[in-house]
C-alpha cells in the first residue's frame, strides 16, 4: 500500500468536501434572501424599488447568516466537553497508571510505541468492558486526547494487530479529526436552526389568525408566513445535504487514518488482520450511549445497514481491500478464548 | 490611489507572508528532527538499562553459563559509555561510529544470551521471564519506531526544503544542507552485492 499517496488522496477529498460544505451554506443564505428580489427585476419597477429590494435582501441574508453562526457556535461550545467525559460515558476505566493484567501492560506498551512512531504524546488510555473489537479516540488536541480500547480488542488481537488499531487512533489525534468533526456537526446544527426558526415562525403565525385584523396586518402576516416556509424548506433540505457531506468527510478521514496507521507501523498486515477479525467478531458497543459517538470508533458500532449516504465509516471490505489488495474475501475467526 | 501601486503592494505583502511561513516551517521541521534524534537516544538508554534485570533473572537458572552472562554485562557497560560520549559531543562523527560499534557488540552478546536461554524451558516459562520478555520486545520495537520517526522527520524536512520555490530561499534562511537519515550497522553489507559461488 502506498500510504503517502493514499493520505494525499484522502486529504484532497476532504478539502473538496469542505469547499462543498461552504458552498452549501452560502447557497442556503442566498436562497433564503432571493425571494425578495424575484418580483423586482422584470423591467416594470424603477431603480428605487430595485435598490430597496436589494437592501431587504441584504438584511435578510445577514439575519440568516447570523442564525447559522449563532446555532453553530452554541453547538460547538456544547461539544467542547473533552475526551475523558466521552470515555467515562461509554463505561471506560483508565489504565495508564493502573495496569492489572499482563494484557493491559502489553496494551500500554503498544500505546507508547505508537506515540513514538507518530510523534504524539502518550494520551490517557481507557479500557471498555465490551467483548467485541473496537477502539476510539477523542479530544481536540494531543494534550487532552483520550484513547479507548475494548476488552475484546485487547485479548483477541495479536500484538501486531493491536499496534495497527492503536496507530489508526493515533492518526485521528495527529490529524485533528475530532476538531474537524465537531466543526462540521456545529455547521450542520447551524443550518438546522434555520429550518427550526422557519418552522417556529410558521406555526407561531398560523396560531395568531384567530382575532380580526386590518388589511395591513394581514400583509405582514403573509410575509412572515412565506418567510417561515422559505426558511423551513431551505433549512431542512440544507441540513440533509450538510449531513451527507459530513458523513462523506468522516469516511475520508477513516481512509486517511488507515493509511496513516500503515505509515506508523510500516506493517499493513497488522491493521488488515484486525479489520478481518472484526468482520467475524463484530464491533458493536453495548453502552446505551454508544450510538452518539459512532463517528469516533475504529469500526462502525452497528452492522452496516447504513451502507448509504449517512455512513460514518467506509465499508469494511473496501477498507481491507485498500490495505491488502490480495485479500481473498474471508474474514478471520478470532482465536477461541 | 494608483491601482498598479495597490496591486503591487498586495503582491509584495503576499510574498512577505509566504517567506515568513517558509522560514517558520523550516525551523519547526528541523527541530522535529532534533527531537526525534533525542528520542532515539532515550530508547537506546532504556534498552541498556533493562539488560541488568534480564541478567539478574537469568542468573538463577543459568548457573553454568557464567561467561555468556559476563559478556553481556561487559558489552552493556561499553555501550552505555559509548552513548554518553555520543551525547556529550553530538557533532562528532567519530563518536557516532564508536557508538555504532559498541551497540553492535552489545546486540551480538544479547543474541548469544537469548539463544542460550532457549535451552532452559523452566527459565522461559517463569512469570518474571515472560514479563521481562514482553518489556524487551517492546523496547526493541520502541528503538525501531524512534528511528522510523526520525527518518520520517528527515523526509518531511527534506521534501519541504527541496521543493520549489523553497529551494531558492532555503539556503539564505540558514538551511543549506539536507538532513541525513539514520544509517544501520550493516548498511555497508547491504550496499555490497553478495558473491554467489557454486
Amino acid at each position: 500500500m502506498n500510504f503517502f499517496e493514499q493520505q494525499r488522496r484522502a486529504r484532497h477529498q476532504t478539502a473538496l468536501l469542505i469547499v462543498l460544505m461552504i458552498i452549501a451554506v452560502l447557497c442556503l443564505i442566498a436562497l433564503t434572501s432571493m425571494p425578495f428580489i424575484i418580483g423586482v427585476f422584470d423591467g416594470q419597477h424603477d431603480s428605487e424599488a430595485k435598490s430597496k429590494a436589494l437592501h431587504t435582501t441584504g438584511v435578510v441574508a445577514m439575519i440568516v447568516s447570523g442564525i447559522v453562526l449563532l446555532g453553530s457556535l452554541f453547538k460547538f461550545f456544547q461539544l467542547l466537553g473533552g475526551g475523558k467525559v466521552i470515555a467515562e460515558k461509554l463505561g471506560g476505566r483508565p489504565i495508564n497508571d493502573n495496569m492489572r493484567t499482563p494484557d493491559e501492560r502489553r496494551l500500554m506498551n503498544v500505546v507508547e510505541e505508537m506515540a513514538l512512531a507518530s510523534g504524539v504524546t502518550v494520551p490517557a488510555v481507557y479500557l471498555l468492558p465490551d467483548e467485541t473489537i473496537n477502539a476510539f479516540a477523542a479530544g481536540f488536541n494531543p494534550k487532552d486526547a483520550v484513547i479507548g480500547v475494548t476488552q475484546g480488542a485487547m485479548s483477541l488481537l495479536t500484538r501486531e494487530e493491536l499496534q495497527g488499531v492503536i496507530a489508526h487512533e493515533f492518526s485521528h489525534i495527529y490529524n485533528g479529526d475530532m476538531l474537524l468533526n465537531t466543526r462540521l456537526v456545529a455547521t450542520v446544527h447551524g443550518i438546522l436552526v434555520v429550518g427550526l426558526t422557519g418552522a417556529y415562525l410558521l406555526f407561531g403565525l398560523t396560531k395568531s389568525k384567530k382575532s380580526k385584523k386590518k388589511d395591513d396586518e394581514y400583509f405582514w402576516l403573509l410575509v412572515g408566513m412565506s418567510m417561515g416556509v422559505v426558511l423551513c424548506v431551505a433549512g431542512f433540505i440544507g441540513s440533509f445535504f450538510a449531513n451527507v457531506i459530513k458523513a462523506a468527510v468522516s469516511r475520508q478521514r477513516e481512509f486517511l487514518a488507515d493509511a496513516s496507521a500503515v505509515q506508523f507501523t510500516r506493517n499493513p498486515q497488522g491493521i488488515a488482520g484486525a479489520l478481518k477479525k472484526i468482520g467475524s467478531q463484530g464491533s458493536t458497543l453495548s453502552s446505551p450511549r454508544a450510538k452518539e459517538f459512532s463517528h469516533l470508533y475504529f469500526s462502525a458500532g452497528s452492522k452496516t445497514f447504513f451502507k448509504s449516504l449517512f455512513a460514518t465509516h467506509p465499508d469494511l471490505s473496501e477498507r481491507i481491500r485498500r490495505i491488502d489488495p490480495q485479500w481473498d474475501g474471508q474474514f478471520t475467526e478470532p482465536p477461541a478464548q | 490611489m494608483n491601482t498598479y501601486l495597490v496591486v503591487n503592494l498586495v503582491l509584495l505583502g503576499l510574498c512577505a507572508f509566504y517567506c515568513m511561513y517558509l522560514f517558520n516551517s523550516l525551523v519547526a521541521r528541523r527541530n522535529e528532527i532534533k527531537n526525534a534524534f533525542a528520542q532515539v537516544e532515550v530508547q537506546l538508554k532504556r534498552r541498556y538499562d533493562l539488560i541488568p534485570n534480564l541478567v539478574a533473572i537469568a542468573k538463577g537458572y543459568l548457573a553454568h553459563e557464567q561467561e555468556t552472562l559476563e559478556a553481556v554485562i561487559a558489552a552493556r557497560n561499553a555501550a552505555v559509555a559509548g552513548l554518553e560520549a555520543a551525547k556529550a559531543q553530538p557533532g562528532s562523527a567519530n563518536n557516532i561510529e564508536q557508538l555504532g560499534l559498541v551497540d553492535s557488540t552489545f546486540c551480538n552478546a544479547v543474541e548469544r544470551l537469548t539463544l542460550t536461554m532457549e535451552a532452559y524451558p523452566e527459565l522461559k516459562s517463569s512469570q518474571n521471564m515472560q514479563q521481562l520478555s514482553e518489556e524487551l520486545s517492546s523496547t526493541e520495537n520502541r528503538v525501531s519506531f524512534a528511528r522510523q520517526a526520525y527518518n520520517d522527520a528527515v523526509l518531511n524536512y527534506n521534501t519541504l526544503k527541496q521543493s520549489f520555490p523553497a529551494l531558492l530561499l532555503a539556503p539564505s534562511f540558514g538551511h543549506g544542507s539536507d538532513a541525513a537519515p539514520l544509517k544501520f550497522a550493516d548498511t555497508l553489507a547491504i550496499k555490497v552485492a553478495p558473491k554467489i559461488s557454486f
